[in-house]
């Protein structure tokens, strides 16, 4: 039977080495309830596709202008009188029109929509790669944000694919407690255990997030890793390292900490979305705050993965 | 002072050498002992007056007997085996003795000889089996160059016992642990490992002396057996084995300098390791001196050996662990074939299964049986076919075609032209006769070393490069597919599919570089899909060239006194490509560095590792009976902790049930090379895999160094 559900896909990356054990594909999902300051990927925050624009590859040769029905990209004489070509993100619907007739990729749509069954085979060309322990890594976005997940996971399975999930938890429990059934490995960010913190910084609800968590680890027979952003000045301190003890105690099928420190390279990718540059490396953390970091959960019993 | 080895990897290196072997191996890594060579070009001619009358017999033989007494000895104070090339011009593939100043004769090359006989059964019983052919010559009608080349066997021994005396001399009273190897090795049989050891570097030794390179092949299937019963004779400790392979490794690099004019690289002197696989019986062979020489190179970075690993799925786990572990240090030393693949392309050439299970290479990677065949290659440029042959691009008329096929067809019929070319130029000057069914091969210049050392040259009493062996194989060599095929594949886009611009337009385009056409250009490379993605439709092209190439080669294969089985690479000629080459219609401007060997065009890859060898292995690789070469770069964070060991497993699994036929894999970070063009003094050691061989990076010249840091990098 042909699945035809579809899901809006950013990406799709394979050789990924670093989302979960063994060479994988990992699969970049649209729509992102959170709004993490850090993000790497802003353009998948917004539930639908938008445009991404990079300027430098932009060779002014007027394609969009001429295709846009909004207006949002058109050519504006500048007070010499010579065309400019100008982007006008309020008027932009993401139509896609521009960037079908872009010739360079400088105007590009964030996501396309694929089904369930254009997925599965995207991922099935690497099978001979994956061995034992690789497979796909569901990721965005916050992949469980789609409903057509379910029947993605459900696929992926039935071809014999292992699906690991890289998820914040912020969705509903009854799309947790369904994924969490259908997953083998759950890479569940903690990017915080302060409340007060993690809600300024991304928005999100602790007791929410805990919850789901707690609701993973119960239903899945598969394992979960924490994942844990570093990041300077906001969260390297000993307190979280031992709420994320904490946390890591009260759960059964942990298999340990993933310590992940921020990177400064998202910057110009939040531009291109027309967002303010989050890209600050101040908040790259230190070789010694990583250390210090591992050896305080390791100190607390939790292995550092 | 403690030494260590340059590694991309988080990981260090591991340390189990001793701390003096380190340091030697440091000292000959920096190039003291290449230096030293250096110093002593070759051996003179000048003093013998009667030279220029000798034949040419007569004047191999006198040189190789001059380089016996006067080549410079070198004991290096901790070295466990002994014997030294010591004379430049050996560095630069000839032979070191000169005549008024000048070179007379080159070594040879491209080739795996059979030292291993020599050091089972000892040289003394090479020469009685050479006596008792001389004697049985007397009753035959051999020609009076036959009986020469006889003689010319007997006098390289000759040669070679008297350079064995020397050391024997030198090391009485100075060193008498290698004098007593020396007294049984090589001309009597090894009996031990050590032995063993001492016999295989001698023989190596005295061959590279005398201007030759050849490649080694199957080490650990001639070292394991001694290894093992030494062990349960309690007569070695594997730290000891260790060491002294180790000797061997280090005294393998002993031609480096340490201020190497830049070039194509040094360290390629085609002395090529063939490790795993299957014996001609089909037992496996990998044994614990395989690993023993994973554990040379994966502590001391030495990369003159380029190193294979024959893999199957059957081969050990513990086999794809080691390599994984040695390939994340980067430098690209360790490669691996997929067995079962070339056994059954060796066996569809038509070699019997028991010799073809014996395979080995040339020295990069073109397969041939070890011993038993003297090998070239013929290389040519894909892509100049194109556009010159069949495009007329560097003419004022280009050509036109009206549909795609036909287009292919114009161009399929020029490739089978140059096929056709190499398969007759070669009969005419190696095999006059050959049109009227004779065999016999044309003098070459004398090459009594190797052919001491090969299969068949004795019986016959020919020189390798005369007919003596059993097989003479030249392999037509199709370079820059992946750029032909990319080529075709946008003409057929852009002109017949799409119909963006005419046909008569787009040549126009190429022929001006892209002038003025920068839109265009940039949609092409934005849009464009081209080898090396994963794309079946984009791959096509290039697979059908391949397919189609080895079709054209077929009727040359086997039935004429040379094979021809066809085979992909450039090793780096697409350096020496680009000035020759017009623009591309895929979006290069003429100039460009493009494809290496079966490797996509750099830059023109996005999807990753795996989908470049799901690319690569589309085309029927069987049929490229002498090799195809898959260049893969990772960056080092990819490989970086158990899951990157883990993820270079699954590439080689992955290119194993694919039909992937030879990968070498290196890890490297482009800032890192950058900064070692900055800074050369301090990378001296760091090793880059440049094509069939390694060379330290500082060696390259700034366009090999640039191609190098150009090529596919696949992260993440």
């Amino acid at each position: 039977m042909q699945n035809t559900q579809t899901l809006r896909v950013t990406r799709i990356q394979r050789f990924s080495t670093g989302d979960g054990p063994g060479i994988r594909t990992t699969v970049f999902l649209q729509g992102c309830p959170l709004r993490c300051a850090w993000c790497h990927n802003p353009e998948t925050w917004d539930e639908e596709p938008v445009l991404v624009w990079t300027p430098r590859d932009c060779v002014g040769c007027g394609a969009c202008a001429s295709a846009c029905p909004t207006g949002a990209r058109r050519v504006q004489d500048d007070p010499d009188g010579d065309g400019q070509l100008v982007y006008d993100r309020h008027l932009c619907t993401a139509c896609g029109a521009c960037a079908a007739v872009c010739p360079t990729g400088a105007c590009e749509l964030s996501a396309r929509s694929m089904t369930v069954e254009d997925i599965v085979r995207a991922v099935e060309r690497d099978r001979a790669f994956f061995g034992r322990e690789g497979g796909v890594t569901l990721s965005g976005g916050e992949p469980l944000l789609q409903s057509a997940v379910l029947p993605l996971m459900q696929a992926l399975n039935r071809a014999g694919l292992s699906v690991a999930v890289e998820t914040a938890g912020a969705v509903p429990p009854e799309r947790m407690a369904a994924a969490a059934g259908l997953g083998e490995l759950f890479l569940y960010d903690l990017k915080d255990t302060d409340p007060a913190r993690l809600r300024r910084m991304t928005g999100a609800e602790l007791p929410h997030i805990l919850d789901n968590l707690s609701l993973c680890d119960r239903v899945t027979r598969g394992h979960i890793r924490l994942r844990c952003i570093l990041v300077r000045t906001v969260n390297t301190d000993p307190t979280h390292y031992r709420g994320i003890a904490g946390v890591y105690r009260r759960l059964g099928r942990c298999e340990g900490v993933e310590l992940i420190p921020y990177h400064a390279y998202a910057g110009s990718k939040a531009v291109r979305v027309g967002r303010p540059d989050n890209g600050r490396t101040d908040w790259i953390p230190t070789g010694e705050e990583l250390a210090q970091a591992k050896e305080t959960l390791e100190a607390c019993g939790v292995p550092v993965l | 002072m403690s030494v260590s080895f340059y590694t991309p990897c988080a990981t260090p290196r591991p340390v189990r050498l001793s701390q003096e072997t380190r340091q030697f191996a440091w000292d000959s890594l920096h190039g003291k002992y290449g230096d030293e060579a250096m110093a002593h070009m070759a051996v003179s001619m000048d003093s013998q007056p009667d030279f220029d009358g000798l034949s040419d017999y007569g004047k191999h033989d006198r040189m190789i007997r001059e380089i016996a007494e006067k080549a410079p000895l070198r004991l290096c104070p901790t070295e466990r085996v002994c014997g030294a090339a010591t004379l430049g011009l050996a560095i630069h593939a000839l032979i070191p003795a000169t005549r008024g100043g000048q070179p007379v004769l080159w070594g040879i090359n491209h080739l795996t000889v059979n030292f291993f006989t020599a050091v089972r059964e000892g040289l003394d019983a090479v020469e009685a089996r050479l006596d008792g052919r001389m004697r049985q010559a007397a009753g035959e009608n051999l020609t009076g160059r036959q009986q020469e080349f006889l003689q010319s066997m007997k006098s390289t021994l000759a040669s070679l016992r008297i350079w064995h005396r020397r050391y024997l001399e030198a090391t009485e009273t100075e060193r008498p642990e290698l004098h007593r190897l020396l007294t049984q090795v090589p001309f009597g049989p090894a009996r031990t490992f050590h032995e063993a050891v001492q016999s295989l570097w001698f023989c190596f030794a005295f061959t590279r002396l005398t201007g030759n390179w050849p490649g080694l092949g199957r080490i650990d299937q001639l070292l394991g057996p001694y290894y093992e019963a030494d062990l349960s004779a309690g007569r070695l400790t594997r730290d000891e084995a260790r060491e002294i392979l180790a000797s061997f490794f280090i005294k393998g690099c002993e031609w480096i300098q340490s201020q190497t004019p830049p070039g194509s690289g040094d360290a390629q002197h085609y002395q090529n390791l063939i490790i795993g696989g299957v014996d001609r019986e089909g037992r496996e062979v990998t044994n614990p001196v395989t690993y023993l020489i994973l554990d040379v190179v994966e502590e001391l970075a030495i990369s003159d050996y380029p190193i294979t690993v024959r893999f199957s799925e059957h081969s050990p786990e513990e086999l794809f662990r080691r390599v994984a572990e040695v390939q994340r240090h980067g430098g690209g030393i360790v490669a691996v074939y997929n067995e079962p693949l070339v056994l059954r392309s060796l066996m569809a050439q038509g070699y019997p299964e028991d010799e073809a299970r014996d395979f080995a290479n040339d020295g990069c990677w073109e397969v041939q049986i070890p011993g038993r065949t003297r090998f070239s290659y013929a290389p040519f440029d894909a892509l100049q076919v194109l556009q010159r042959q069949t495009l007329h691009l560097d003419t004022d008329t280009p050509a036109h075609f009206d549909d795609f096929e036909s287009l292919y067809a114009a161009f399929r019929k020029e490739l089978g032209h140059v096929v056709d070319d190499i398969a007759r130029r070669t009969l005419d000057g190696w095999v006059p006769g050959w049109q009227e069914g004779k065999t016999d091969f044309a003098p070459a210049p004398p090459c009594t070393v190797v052919s001491l050392f090969e299969d068949g040259c004795m019986e016959s009493a020919l020189s390798y490069c005369e007919g003596g062996t059993p097989y003479v194989v030249i392999s037509p060599h199709i370079g820059g597919a992946p750029d032909a095929g990319n080529s075709l594949c946008a003409i057929d886009t852009l002109v017949f599919r799409e119909k963006k611009v005419s046909f008569d337009r787009l040549m126009e385009i190429l022929r001006t570089d892209w002038a003025g056409e920068e839109t265009l250009r940039q949609y092409v490379r934005h849009n464009l899909t081209c080898y090396g993605n994963d794309d079946d439709t984009a791959d096509g092209y290039t697979v059908r060239i391949l397919n189609d190439f080895a079709d054209l080669c077929s009727p040359w294969a086997t039935g004429y006194p040379v094979w021809f089985p066809p085979g992909v690479s450039t090793f780096g000629r697409q350096i020496e490509w680009a000035p020759g080459r017009l623009a591309v219609p895929f979006g290069y401007r003429k100039g460009d560095i493009l494809s290496g060997n079966a490797s996509p065009t750099p830059g023109t890859d996005t999807e990753g590792a795996t989908a470049v060898i799901r690319s690569y292995c589309k085309a029927d690789l069987c049929r490229q009976t002498t090799g195809a070469a898959l260049d893969i770069r990772l960056f080092p964070g990819t490989v970086d902790g158990e899951n990157g060991l883990v993820a270079l497993e699954g590439l080689i699994h992955g290119f194993l049930a694919l039909g992937g036929y030879f990968m070498q894999t290196d890890v490297m970070d482009a800032q890192v090379l950058r900064r070692a063009q900055e800074n050369p003094d301090e990378y001296k050691t760091l090793s880059v895999r440049v094509s069939g061989w390694n060379a330290r990076f500082v060696t390259l010249n700034r366009e090999w160094q640039e191609m190098i840091i150009q090529r596919t990098a696949h992260e993440m």
